[in-house]
Parts: C-alpha cells; structure tokens; sequence
C-alpha cells in the first residue's frame, strides 16, 4: 500500500487540484485545436486558462507541474510530443509560467489575470522565436516576430479577462478556495 | 427586457475592473510591437557595401555614394569597377575572355562578380531581404 500518511490534507488537495487543471487544459488543448487557424503555429491558448487559474490558486512549485502537464497534454493532443516543436512548447510555456509567477508575486495587489496573461502570452512568443532563430530558420526568423506578438498579444489579453471573469464569479472557484 | 448583451457585458467587466500594471502591459505590448516592425521590417534598406579584393589591397565603399570609377592593378594590368546609380560593374578588364565585364552589374547584397585572371572579386555586402531566407518550410 501507499502510504499516504506524510500528505495532510491541504497538501492532497493541492495534487488534487494540480491534476484536474492539468486535465482541463488537456480537454482545452484538443478544444483549441479544433479551430482553425491563419497559421500553424498560431495558438489561440485555451490551455493557458487552467495556467492562470493556478497561479492565483496554488504555490509556485504546484503551478510549473500544471504548466508541465499542459506541456504534455498538448504534445500529445497535436501530436508534436516527438518533434522539435515540443521542445518550443516546453521552453515557451516554462518561461512565460516564471513571468507569469515572478509578476503575480510582485504586484499581486495591483495587477488582473488579463495582464498576466498579456504578459505570459508575449514572454512564450519571444521565447520560442528566439528559439526559432536559434536552432531551425536563421535570421528570417525574426520576420515572424511581429505578427507574432500581435496576435500573442490580443489572444493573451482576451484569455486573460475570461480568466479573470472566471474568477470573480465561478462558485468552483469560491469552492476551491474554502478548500485549500 | 433591460438585460444586456452577455459578451458585451463581460467584455465591459474586463476593462471596467483593469488595474494599473495591467496597463503597464498593454503598453509594453504595444511598444514591443511598435518597436519590433521597426527593428525587423524598417532595416531591410540597410547601408550596402562595395567589396572589391585584388591580389593586392581592398576597397569597402558604400554602394549609394554616387558615381565612381575604381583602378583595380592586377597581374594582368588594370581592371575598372564602376559604381553607379547602386549598381557595380567591371566596364574594363586586361583579361583575355572579358567574362567579368559580360557578366554586367550586380546590386543586391551576396551577388558578385569576378575576374580571375586579373584576380579580381567584386561583390556586394550588407544586411538585406534576400540575404538569409528559408528554402522550404514544412508542416
């Protein structure tokens, strides 16, 4: 048997937690890849949403293992878990998961979820062209940055209120709370 | 009857309960933006330059600095480039084929032109479109 007994109970909840957020961006990442998209690697970022969620639920270390679950999720619902393009995922998704962290932590009181999410949203668009430069396309990759960080832009800001609306008004949320 | 749309109800509870630092962001995204077409799509007419090599010495002019002829000494005597109008060209070469001066004027950076026997290379250098492009891209 495992023996479950140096978890208190606040602690399990936490994991509990950490694995339903990571079961939501899954189902969102096969959402988000349903739509259509201008371009390939034009993401609208519906899996991010369980990401901001978690930044105002849980402590630093317990957000990065959502951020790693939705890594993994959406590796495996594009089916880019073997490719160079998970390594771009992964690199974006923890750099803007810092950003997003470090911010929320230093100006919790005077910030939303719609400018952590801008923020998160720019941060992986950086990251992975930078990364693009680096190892794939050379420097025409910087020609990509622009659009880029538009569109990032708009998509981080929008996900970022319904985030936020999320959070004032979902009883899950107010649930959660009480529970953790 | 009096009850709002729902999206544009909740598009206003979003920018009606904004805070200061998430306008800090919306700024810095747009000055990211702003200040990243400049850098990438605003330096494509980067200066370009002249190289030209002879056995001996070499020149680096700008391209754009109007007309001018450059004696060039070589093995075989004297190769002249011209610049003109930001193109470059050989107009008069002591070799035998004259295959330098039919090659005719080059103006886009990584082009060159070439005398061999007179051992000398003319080509064009500089940050530019066509300088580094990608053959294929697949998905």
């Amino acid at each position: 048997m495992i023996d479950i007994g140096f978890m208190d109970a606040k602690r399990e909840e936490k994991i509990k937690l950490v694995s339903f957020l990571g079961a939501v961006s899954l189902f969102l990442s096969a959402i988000d890849y349903m739509i259509p998209r201008p371009m390939p690697f034009v993401r609208l970022g519906l899996a991010n949403l369980s990401i901001l969620l978690a930044i105002k639920l849980l402590e630093p270390r317990y957000v990065f293992l959502v951020v790693l679950l939705k890594v993994l999720g959406q590796g495996l619902i594009q089916g880019s878990m073997f490719s160079y393009v998970f390594l771009f995922s992964l690199t974006g998704s923890f750099a803007s998961g810092f950003v997003m962290i470090f911010l929320y932590r230093m100006v919790e009181r005077w910030i939303t979820l719609v400018g952590i999410g801008l923020m998160g949203a720019l941060t992986s668009n950086i990251v992975q062209v930078v990364l693009a430069r680096f190892i794939v396309f050379g420097k025409s990759a910087w020609y990509i940055l622009p659009p880029f960080l538009i569109m990032g832009s708009i998509s981080g800001f929008l996900l970022g209120g319904v985030a936020e609306v999320f959070w004032r008004r979902s009883k899950w949320v107010k649930y959660v709370k009480t529970r953790l | 009857m009096k009850k709002k749309e729902p999206s544009i109800h909740i598009l206003h509870s979003i920018v009606g309960k904004l805070k200061f630092f998430d306008y800090v962001t919306v700024v810095f995204a747009v000055l990211l933006v702003v200040v990243s077409s400049l850098y990438v799509y605003g330096s494509n007419r980067g200066v370009l330059y002249v190289h030209i090599k002879s056995f001996s010495r070499e020149w680096i002019l700008p391209l754009d600095g109007g007309e001018r002829i450059i004696h060039v000494e070589g093995p075989l005597g004297v190769t002249e480039v011209e610049i003109d109008k930001s193109t470059v060209r050989i107009v008069k070469s002591p070799c035998k084929n004259k295959i330098c001066v039919r090659s005719g004027a080059i103006s886009r950076p990584g082009q060159w032109v070439a005398c061999l026997p007179n051992r000398v290379i003319v080509s064009i250098e500089g940050r530019g479109p066509k300088e580094d492009y990608v053959d294929a891209v697949n998905f």
